[in-house]
Parts: C-alpha cells; sequence; structure tokens
C-alpha cells in the first residue's frame, strides 16, 4: 500500500515536520524594545528606587503576581498623598475627642480602671482606623507595563477587586481634572476604554494625569509598531 | 458610685452598691464584646497583608507584616489586661 494512504505515516511526517512550540519558547520571541527608546515621557524619568511614592517610574523594587518574564513595569501609580488630608484630619479630630471629653468631666462617674480601658480602646481604634487607610492606600495601585494595564483596588479590608487589559485593548483613553486643588497639585483620573471584559478601567486621583495619558498613548503606539514589525506572536 | 449621686435618695445603700455592681458588670461585658471584634479586625488586617503582599511584591511588605502582626500582639495583651483589671 503506498504511503499517501497510510494515515498513521503522514501522522508521524506531521509530528516530524511541525514540532510543538511550548509556552516559555513562543514567550521568548516576544521582543520588546526598552521604553526610553520609545517613550518621551519615561526617558526624562529616573528609576524609582523608594516604594511609598504615588509615582514610580520604572521601579526596580516592585514586581507583582503573575508578572511574566518578559513583561517590564514601566510606571506604578497610587492615589495623590492629598487625597490622604481628609483621613489625616479625621485621625487628628479622634486624638482630640478624649482631651474634650475630659476637659468637660463626661467619663467622671466611672472607676479609673474603666477610665484607663476606655482611653486604650479608643487610641487602638483610631490606630486601626489610620493603619486601615494606610493599608488601602498602599496596595491600591494601578500597574503599567509593556504588556497591560492592571488596576488592583484594596478597596477595604474584606474587598479587593484586581482587573487588567492588554496595551492593544484600548481603545480610548480620558483625562478628568476638575478643580482648583487638582489642578495646583496636579493630579487627577484616568478613564480608559477598553475592549474586555471590563470596558472601563479607571485610575483615580493619580499624579500627574497628563503624563500618564502621554505614556498611554505612546504604548499602544509602540504596540502597534510591534504588531507591524512582526515583534510579536 | 455610679449612680450614688443620682439616686441617693430614699434608696438604702446596700441597693445602690449592688446595682452599680450590675452596671459595672454591664459595661465590662461591652469592653470585652469591644475588644473582641477589634481582636477579629486586627486578625482581618493581618490576613489582608498576607494576601495582598502576594499580589504587589516590594520590600515594605515585611514591615507591614510587623506592624500588624504587632498590632494584634498587643489587641491580644489588651484584652487579657481588661479581663484581669475590669
Amino acid at each position: 500500500m503506498p504511503d499517501v494512504f497510510d494515515s498513521k505515516m503522514k501522522s508521524k511526517q506531521k509530528k516530524v515536520e511541525t514540532p510543538q512550540k511550548n509556552v516559555s519558547e513562543v514567550k521568548h520571541e516576544v521582543c520588546h524594545r526598552h521604553v526610553d527608546e520609545y517613550s518621551e515621557v519615561m526617558r526624562h524619568e529616573t528609576p524609582a528606587t523608594g516604594v511609598l511614592s504615588a509615582f514610580m517610574p520604572k521601579p526596580l523594587l516592585v514586581s507583582f503576581d503573575n508578572q511574566d518574564a518578559s513583561e517590564n513595569i514601566i510606571l506604578v501609580l497610587r492615589s495623590h498623598p492629598f487625597t490622604l488630608i481628609k483621613p489625616i484630619f479625621i485621625t487628628i479630630i479622634m486624638l482630640l475627642v478624649p482631651v474634650l471629653l475630659r476637659s468637660v468631666g463626661m467619663f467622671d462617674f466611672l472607676p479609673s480602671n474603666y477610665q484607663a480601658a476606655s482611653l486604650i480602646l479608643w487610641f487602638m481604634i483610631i490606630f486601626g482606623f489610620a493603619f486601615e487607610v494606610f493599608l488601602v492606600w498602599f496596595f491600591s495601585v494601578y500597574i503599567i507595563t509593556d504588556e497591560r494595564i492592571i488596576d488592583v483596588d484594596f478597596v477595604s479590608l474584606i474587598h479587593k477587586d484586581i482587573s487588567s487589559a492588554k496595551i492593544d485593548k484600548i481603545e480610548d483613553v480620558t483625562t478628568v481634572t476638575g478643580g482648583a486643588l487638582q489642578s495646583m497639585f496636579d493630579f487627577g483620573s484616568i478613564k480608559i476604554q477598553t475592549a474586555g471584559a471590563k470596558t472601563e478601567i479607571v485610575f483615580e486621583n493619580i499624579p500627574h494625569p497628563s503624563r500618564v495619558t502621554k505614556l498611554l498613548n505612546e504604548l499602544i503606539l509602540e504596540e502597534e509598531l510591534e504588531k507591524i514589525e512582526g515583534r510579536v506572536n | 458610685m455610679l449612680l450614688q449621686t443620682a439616686l441617693s435618695f430614699g434608696v438604702n445603700s446596700a441597693g445602690i452598691e449592688s446595682f452599680d455592681r450590675f452596671l459595672l458588670g454591664g459595661v465590662k461585658i461591652l469592653f470585652l464584646i469591644g475588644i473582641l471584634l477589634y481582636l477579629i479586625f486586627a486578625i482581618i488586617i493581618v490576613r489582608q497583608i498576607n494576601v495582598m503582599k502576594k499580589t504587589l511584591i516590594t520590600p515594605f511588605e515585611p514591615v507591614i507584616l510587623t506592624i500588624g502582626l504587632t498590632h494584634l500582639a498587643f489587641v491580644l495583651i489588651v484584652g487579657v489586661l481588661f479581663l484581669l483589671i475590669l
């Protein structure tokens, strides 16, 4: 029987001709240029060495869960520190409450051990409030890599929301800066329309929104260029 | 002591003292419930730090985790203290 009618033979030949590439091999073929080569915004930024800033370009000490080996973090953003003014103010007011109550003798009817216990409990509540505000601020980050954008919303201690979108899925970027304070301290929000499951990702109250918008536009262009030049599989 | 000034007219001292003890017992229970709820809050904080430090990896996470654990230990000590002094 000629080989052409032998299905086993054909499948063997096929296997030899087209060896399957595994995922890691495919990833290595993605060739990214360094962000400084194509981004006007990032070229002038020095890599961030700290981790407590709200605007961290090319961070050296930050990485995230599910980060690919070939994926580079370009920018990490948090809400502008000015957004923490309100909770700081509330904390100060809360700290003053025992002083005010003591001055009017409101807890004088209680024995001294109960007064001390109420004071300890109150200061613990204040610390808990301030610590929670800090944790929500610290862990709610917006990450821009050369592949995608990631929005990590640490809404409260029991609720977090992580959404991401590929750069090539971004359809529209809108900057919203309103009010005297936002203009004065250069912070605002960016609304990113995507073609993914979550149609809009919002970077809220981030510093330098116009710079971030420009960077996103540069990344979109670079992604298109990668496709044209065949640098992406 | 608690209601002595308010109810001192026409009520004998033994009755007032027992009512005092009853009221303070209620306040003590409220304090213990408060510290128990706060303990749950402190445990959730540590749990969340553990979860989030895997999401965002920075060298600052051990510091935050240490603060969270110290906070939890402090709450436990205060809880025991409340049981002893109240």
